[in-house]
């Protein structure tokens, strides 16, 4: 019987792990591929390259643990980890919203200094948004799993009521 | 609670999708850009400020506006004091256009010269720190700064007089020959006017006064002589020679030397 149980929750599983898997791959390529966009750029941007290998693996950790843990309530925890996470390395990578840059010329090295704290501004707004959507939806799963629960528990006491 | 998670579920993604195609499009205008400031030019009249100009040119060939563009020149000496600075503002540069315009800063030579007569004898370099600052796409401010210098060539350098030799003209005055010579280093402008001597003896005694005319063009040498009549009771061995340069681009004296 407990066999029996192993299996039919390994069955369950397997697609869940390998849904995370593949969802792991496809994430790190994605960054993969963004690094290579932004070989050129990463010599100017001191802290990119520490960041974002830092950022990837816990992003990929929470990515794989958010997707092995779909249907329970720490699926919606991870999604909120990731999205803070995400949030954080912005800031960092990006220094606030001001890069000072300096740039290397033959003749007459130029300085130059980027502020994109009007776009860090929307992003993080953004991001906030799908911030209060997790955190939405987790209350939203929250109260079902509640309310499944006080059915369960009538039905219980209604079949003992009837027995 | 569905609906609202619904809800802010399509929004995001919705901005997710706008997000991304402002920042492609703004990138790839950026990309577009043509931006030049170019290498700073000198400009002189016979009798005008000299003007050191700033040119600047942009191509907006993207799909957004550049708007607060402030370009800054600072002019400092080799010692890093401020000498003199420009700004110029152009509040917005739409797209698809094509806009050029210069930062000038003005040297009225009177003025430069009064508050450092060195710059007229000795050779030095100015550091020039020129900033750009620009917003492209109401998004993205940027700040471009560079320093760079430009060789200042004296007018009068090594300016210098020979030994004083004096001919009896009449029984009671003397002509006295001093030689001059100095380079003209500056690329600029060429020295023309008049050099006007003034003797004075070892009591501070007027003892007489001479001038000359001078037209050197630029990177030239100059040497000559100049005559003073002086009262032969007044001379001495030793005194003060009080030099006055007067051209339509400056005006300086007395530039004070011992003879004797």
């Amino acid at each position: 019987m407990v066999e029996k149980d192993w299996r039919i929750h390994l069955k369950k599983a397997i697609p869940r792990i390998l849904k995370a898997v593949i969802l792991s791959i496809l994430f790190y390529l994605i960054l993969f591929f963004i690094s290579s966009l932004l070989g050129p750029v990463e010599d100017f941007v001191p802290l990119y390259r520490p960041l974002t290998d830092v950022f990837a693996a816990i992003f990929i950790v929470l990515l794989f643990a958010s997707e092995l843990s779909h249907g329970t309530v720490f699926h919606h925890i991870f999604n909120f980890a990731k999205a803070l996470l995400f949030i954080i390395y912005l800031i960092y990578v990006l220094d606030g919203g001001i890069l000072p840059l300096s740039i290397p010329a033959s003749v007459r090295p130029m300085n130059v200094v980027v502020d994109v704290r009007v776009f860090l501004t929307i992003l993080i707004s953004v991001l906030t948004l799908g911030l209060s959507k997790n955190v939405l939806q987790t209350i939203d799963f929250l109260s079902e799993k509640m309310a499944e629960d006080q059915g369960a528990k009538t039905l219980h006491s209604f079949e003992a009521l009837k027995d | 609670m569905k609906h609202a998670v619904r809800a802010l579920g399509w929004a995001t993604k919705i901005f997710w999708v706008l997000i991304i195609a402002f920042t492609g499009t703004a990138i790839y205008s950026a990309l577009n850009l043509r931006m030049n400031l170019g290498e700073p030019q000198v400009f002189s009249s016979s009798n005008g400020p000299l003007v050191l100009s700033f040119p600047l040119f942009i191509n907006n060939t993207g799909y957004y506006d550049l708007s607060e563009l402030n370009a800054t020149v600072y002019l400092m000496d080799d010692n890093n004091s401020f000498v003199s600075a420009s700004a110029t503002f152009v509040p917005l540069v739409p797209r698809g256009s094509v806009f050029s315009t210069a930062t000038n800063i003005s040297l009225d030579m009177d003025d430069f010269i009064q508050g450092a007569p060195g710059y007229l004898f000795n050779d030095t370099v100015f550091n020039v720190d020129t900033s750009l600052s620009l917003r492209y796409a109401y998004a993205f401010a940027f700040e471009f700064s560079q320093n760079t210098t430009i060789d200042w060539g004296a007018p009068l350098c090594d300016f210098s007089a020979g030994q004083i030799s004096h001919q009896p003209h009449n029984s009671t005055h003397q002509k006295a020959t001093i030689p001059l010579s100095f380079e003209n280093h500056s690329p600029f402008f060429g020295v023309t006017g008049t050099i006007r001597l003034e003797m004075y003896n070892e009591m501070n005694d007027f003892m007489g006064s001479g001038t000359l005319f001078v037209d050197v063009a630029p990177h030239s040498t100059y040497e000559n002589r100049v005559e003073a009549f002086v009262e032969s009771s007044t001379l001495t061995g030793s005194g003060m020679l009080h030099y006055y340069f007067d051209t339509p681009m400056f005006s300086f004296g007395p530039l004070v030397m011992s003879y004797g």
